[in-house]
């Protein structure tokens, strides 16, 4: 868990305002529904900061993170980059916006052109920015840790640990500001994994990079995050300082994931209360009333098929004030 | 993951590192990796055959007394190998054989090779914008490819030579718009599958275009299917096209093409079955020589890396 604050916690790199990106989908016979995949979810990454993303698998991180790429179309909320709402620039501005936003994808494999080598896979986000020089190449490869002659190889004669680390190198191109991690080192062995964690660690250091690193190991999460935002649903029902989270998670939904997360000591796993859940997880195209996870939560009540539970206490929006890491949380037991 | 290239039964040294990954060195290249390429018998045999009906059309022009035209009455109907001066012999107005032989191969394999082309160009292009944007794009030309796999090419082209007039060129534009349809669905199953892959998506999150990413990742890995299709069908059209030749359309009088040149020695096959056994070869050696070497490409293809699953590309 970190403690250390980010090094500059001024103006967000990364703002997202309510964001909601819908799907249209078949319903019985000629009906037509839309899927929320996301619904409202509002975060922000300040320099140098880590806020790890955490859920389960189809709760919307994906399409959180494609949304915030470009490669959705947002159905309403807003991103903005520096303070800047994406939505208002021109193409040519907004793409040079975007691009001090970086992403690193989770399959090594799928990810990294099998035709090319290590060398025009990471010259590729230059030469469409018309940057590319062998010099700037060679220097990205010694900057994750691999050597220039590597780069005359192709990805099949890599390991997995390499090939992020070609990942890496690739998303470091064109100096962004926020690398967005998804599930970068689930695809990885466990010794990999702690190497390129490790990478990642040396390279904000340096470089003073934000992250937004979505996983669903939450001890990958909890060793690199300086703050947790959970996940359930599209929305996002739970976050704070990692520490907060982490030591005393409020929503039902948080307790159950940190429950379920293994622990090393066998007293302390003897000791400790579980909270499994049953059910799946609800239909995405048609959501209970009221709070998402009422159907799963072991403690829920009548009112909470009324409302839609909001993240609470209120927070000021800040525009240009040091970071305010509250912990909240969207649960009508916990906020009555 | 370097192991499953290995061929079955290749040792895996066993001083191999265990995590290669420690000090960023390399997994070792794996040894022996492909099988020697070229050396399959039917790849020779066929590349000979190939080779020799190249050679007949290629090579025959340039001898002295060359003339596909030029008729002699004198010595018509002359056997093959019976007169110095006509090698194959002479058909029925006395026309040099082995000049009008290699004369119909230049017409029917450059006929071939413009409609191979044209339909490789035409299908790969909807096909990989069909799989590639998807949407009503790709109902529209997936509607199009099956009304064209329903159309009756011969009748279609009788009805437009019937209009134009038969010609080498109404052949090929008539072909050429018309066998496309097994590229566009390779190259449509192709680019759909890409689409999603990240290393296309990773550029268009960097600033780079549809195009960009068509032109970089999608036809590269398109383009070598379509070389082993192009490898099959190049027989295909051969036989369409002489065909086509026997009914009488395409190219016409006193231009010689296989297929007219088997239908004009289908009369004296009494007297002189050379005249029809002959072109019927040089087409047997082209079918079947193209089938041979295409084999090459479909075994152990080019991109067999990609279809593999990504994994081990």
């Amino acid at each position: 868990m970190r403690t250390d604050t980010p090094a500059a916690p001024f103006l967000d790199v990364l703002t997202v305002q309510d964001l909601a990106v819908e799907f249209p989908v078949r319903g019985p016979l000629f009906s037509r529904t839309t899927l929320k995949a996301v619904n409202g979810v509002s975060l922000h990454v300040a320099p140098g900061e880590t806020l790890g993303l955490v859920g389960e698998s189809g709760c919307g991180k994906s399409t959180l993170v494609r949304a915030i790429l470009g490669l959705n179309k947002p159905s309403s909320g807003a991103v903005a980059v520096g303070g800047r709402n994406l939505a208002g620039l021109l193409n040519g501005r907004r793409r040079q916006e975007r691009a001090r936003i970086q992403m690193v994808f989770q399959d090594p494999y799928s990810s990294l052109d099998p035709r090319l080598t290590v060398h025009e896979i990471i010259a590729e986000p230059l030469r469409i920015n018309g940057q590319y020089t062998a010099a700037a190449v060679t220097a990205l490869l010694e900057q994750v840790g691999l050597t220039a002659a590597m780069g005359q190889r192709k990805p099949g004669e890599f390991s997995g640990g390499q090939r992020q680390r070609v990942g890496i190198a690739r998303a470091l191109a064109l100096k962004p500001e926020l690398l967005i991690l998804d599930e970068p080192v689930s695809a990885l062995d466990v010794s990999v994994q702690a190497q390129v964690i490790n990478l990642l660690q040396d390279l904000q250091a340096e470089l003073g990079l934000a992250y937004l690193f979505i996983a669903h190991d939450l001890s990958v999460v909890r060793q690199i995050s300086h703050r947790v935002a959970v996940m359930y649903m599209g929305r996002i029902v739970e976050t704070g300082p990692a520490a907060d989270v982490f030591t005393n998670p409020q929503h039902p939904y948080t307790k159950a994931l940190m429950s379920a997360a293994p622990v090393a000591d066998p007293d302390k796993a003897a000791s400790r209360q579980r909270v499994v859940l049953t059910g799946d997880l609800p239909d995405a195209a048609n959501l209970p009333s009221g709070c998402a996870f009422r159907t799963r939560c072991p403690q829920a009540e009548a009112s909470c098929a009324a409302v839609v539970p909001s993240l609470l206490p209120p927070v000021p929006t800040q525009v240009d004030f040091p970071v305010v890491s509250a912990h909240q949380s969207a649960c009508l037991l916990v906020h009555p | 993951m370097t192991q499953q290239l290995l061929p079955a039964g290749t040792q895996v040294p066993a001083t191999a590192p265990t995590d290669p990954d420690i000090q960023g060195t390399p997994a070792t290249p794996t040894p022996a990796k492909r099988k020697g390429r070229g050396t399959s018998p039917a790849f020779v045999i066929g590349s000979a055959m190939l080779g020799l009906v190249l050679l007949l059309a290629a090579v025959v022009p340039l001898l002295p007394g060359f003339d596909p035209f030029g008729q002699d009455l004198s010595a018509a109907m002359r056997a093959p190998f019976t007169d110095p001066d006509h090698l194959l012999g002479t058909d029925s107005l006395g026309r040099d054989l082995l000049s009008r032989l290699s004369l119909a191969s230049a017409v029917t394999l450059g006929i071939a090779f413009a409609v191979v082309i044209l339909n490789a160009v035409i299908g790969t292009t909807l096909g990989m914008a069909a799989g590639y944007f998807g949407g009503r794009l790709d109902s529209a030309v997936t509607t199009l490819a099956d009304v064209n796999l329903a159309m009756p090419v011969v009748l279609l082209l009788i009805a437009v030579a019937a209009v134009t007039g038969p010609s080498a060129t109404v052949t090929i534009v008539t072909l050429g718009l018309t066998y496309w349809v097994g590229y566009a669905r390779v190259s449509r199953n192709l680019a759909r599958s890409l689409r999603h892959r990240d290393f296309v998506l990773a550029p268009l999150t960097q600033g780079g275009g549809h195009g960009w990413v068509i032109r970089r990742h999608i036809l590269p890995n398109v383009f070598s299917q379509t070389l082993i299709i192009g490898a099959t069908d190049i027989a295909t059209i051969v036989l369409i096209e002489s065909s086509l030749e026997y009914l009488g359309l395409g190219v016409q009088p006193p231009v010689p093409s296989w297929g007219s040149m088997i239908f004009e020695g289908q009369k004296y096959l009494g007297s002189n079955p050379w005249l029809a056994i002959l072109p019927g070869l040089a087409m047997f050696l082209t079918v079947a020589g193209a089938q041979f070497v295409s084999q090459r490409f479909t075994a152990e293809g080019t991109t067999g890396a990609l279809l593999r699953k990504g994994r081990t590309a």
